[in-house]
């Protein structure tokens, strides 16, 4: 087992403590008030008895903010399982006729672009087409979007299959449905969850391309959050902004756990 | 199932929505901005305003975010494997979480009426606004907090694969701490560091949240001015002339790289 460096001069030292105390000034803080603010009625006295069960669920009363969340959990949920099984299965089939490139070049531009740019094009799009805005409209352009993601998720786990398991697969017979099947989904099955659970957590948090994209029909939780953040934010939004928080910081426990057994970063080789 | 059939299908579908994603928004805007009309251009002015603003938050910001890292990556490299591996996750969390609810988070840290105005107006007695909000140095700060993710986890990425035993032998063998650094820094992380500077230098400069909120409703950087040029003023034209010309600035500079990746190799 590694042992901790012991060569640490004062030089190294300061650092150490410089970074630690810029990082915890300028990244934790503020996800410490969020969990603070949602949970005691009044943060500022910050006592056992203050904490305030009632307020950190009084978003369910409030019939807006809950149509936010289904819709919010509707896109991410569609989008995250349509690109991904979409993925698995363009995968799987590159891999089973050996058709695989190295080159991610489209992949990389794609993540190069910031997201007002794609809106901007989707914008054009619409004023020049019969196509209108709406949640379909956010829907399609959040599944191209998650592809990409599942791409780059999906793709280094199929690189780690071997080849030679699918070739003798396909000389004994079987055909790409028992491939899928029985090599390539026990595989990666994690690895589909972890690719699942991020492409969720994208298009549940987006915010810039639904915004200009979805028109009034879509009322995702960022843009309630965001609308009422620019007009004065009542203690039950600032406490479903923490809760947003502490469910993406879930989700990513969940995904490291898989991990742990197999998932994403870490792949037994057959 | 016949593999040639799925194999196509597959391929087709995937193919179709990434021109319908991608391709055929860029093509779009570069098509609009040579057949369209500009009845309604906005004038440049208003343009140039938001590109000094963008210019403005995206260098602060820059600048910030290499004073802040440049500690934490020169002291990452002597940490252990579980150390290095819990930064990375508490990094990757601040990737996952949405953009909405950090901002409510950093206006809450570092606004008046948040853990700000909790010690400065409550311990110390100043009850001036908070210069961290609602500000020029609030809107480079808050897009610090937000895109911080997209540049640190690459590099801390990179620097995870440098084995701690090679550094500690290095230093064993009686190796400068400094000319270690240079070393890792030269072989491994010299290409990173720029080209994930230049992703968050894109992402900043084209910021529309961190520019509409924490700056206030008259700041318009880059990404709000395009917005606001097609929403309300209906200049589609100048929008997408501004859009083209960050999308030709973005692939020269990727494509630099990719000339000087393909010459090294």
């Amino acid at each position: 087992m590694l042992k901790k460096a012991k060569y640490h001069s004062t030089t190294s030292r300061s650092l150490e403590v410089i970074s630690i105390v810029l990082i915890i000034t300028f990244y934790i803080i503020p996800l410490i008030y969020l969990i603070l603010a949602g949970v005691f009625s009044n943060f500022h006295i910050l006592k056992w008895n203050n904490i305030n069960f009632e307020l950190i669920f009084s978003f369910t009363k409030n019939s807006k903010l809950v149509n936010s969340i289904l819709q919010s959990f509707i896109l991410g949920f569609a989008s995250g399982i349509i690109s991904t099984v979409l993925i698995f299965i363009l995968l799987s089939t590159l891999k089973i006729n050996n058709l695989y490139s190295k080159n991610d070049n489209l992949i990389n531009m794609i993540f190069s672009f910031p997201d007002v740019i794609w809106a901007l094009g989707f914008l054009i799009i619409v004023k020049s087409t019969f196509i209108v805005t709406g949640f379909k409209l956010v829907l399609l352009i959040h599944i191209c979007f998650n592809l990409a993601l599942a791409y780059a998720v999906l793709k280094p786990a199929f690189t780690e299959i071997n080849q030679s398991i699918v070739l003798a697969a396909l000389d004994f017979g079987a055909n790409s449905i028992t491939i899928i099947k029985k090599i390539f989904y026990p595989e990666i099955k994690f690895t589909l969850i972890g690719s699942l659970i991020l492409c969720f957590l994208f298009s549940f948090d987006d915010f810039v391309l639904t915004f200009m994209l979805g028109g009034t029909e879509v009322q995702t939780l960022p843009l309630v959050l965001y609308s009422k953040l620019k007009y004065g934010a009542s203690n039950e939004v600032v406490s479903l902004a923490g809760l947003s928080s502490l469910f993406a910081v879930a989700l990513f426990i969940i995904v490291v756990l898989l991990t742990k057994r197999g998932g994403i970063f870490y792949h037994e080789k057959i | 199932m016949n593999r040639s059939y799925l194999l196509n299908i597959s391929t087709f579908l995937f193919w179709s929505l990434i021109l319908l994603g991608f391709i055929l928004p860029l093509v779009s805007i570069a098509i609009y901005v040579i057949g369209g009309t500009s009845e309604s251009f906005s004038g440049y002015e208003y343009y140039i305003n938001g590109l000094i603003k963008s210019l403005s938050i995206s260098i602060g910001s820059l600048i910030i975010l290499w004073i802040i890292s440049i500690p934490l990556i020169l002291s990452f490299i002597f940490w252990s494997p579980f150390m290095r591996r819990i930064v990375i996750y508490f990094f990757i969390v601040q990737l996952l979480i949405g953009v909405i609810p950090k901002l409510y988070g950093y206006l809450g840290a570092f606004s008046s009426t948040g853990f700000y105005g909790l010690i400065f107006s409550n311990v110390f007695d100043y009850t001036h606004e908070s210069p961290f909000a609602f500000s020029r140095l609030g809107t480079s700060l808050s897009a610090l907090f937000i895109y911080t993710p997209y540049f640190i986890i690459p590099l801390l990425s990179v620097l995870s694969m440098t084995p701690i035993n090679q550094i500690l032998a290095s230093i064993d063998l009686g190796g400068k701490k400094t000319h270690l650094l240079y070393i890792i820094f030269k072989n491994h992380l010299s290409n990173s560091f720029f080209k994930y500077s230049f992703v968050f230098f894109i992402i900043v400069f084209v910021d529309f949240v961190c520019s509409d909120i924490v700056g206030g409703g008259k700041f318009d950087a880059l990404g709000k001015t395009i917005y606001r040029t097609v929403t309300q003023f209906q200049d589609y034209w100048g929008a997408s002339l501004v859009g083209l010309s960050i999308i030709l600035f973005i692939l020269t500079i990727n494509n630099l790289n990719l000339i000087k990746y393909v010459k090294k190799s």
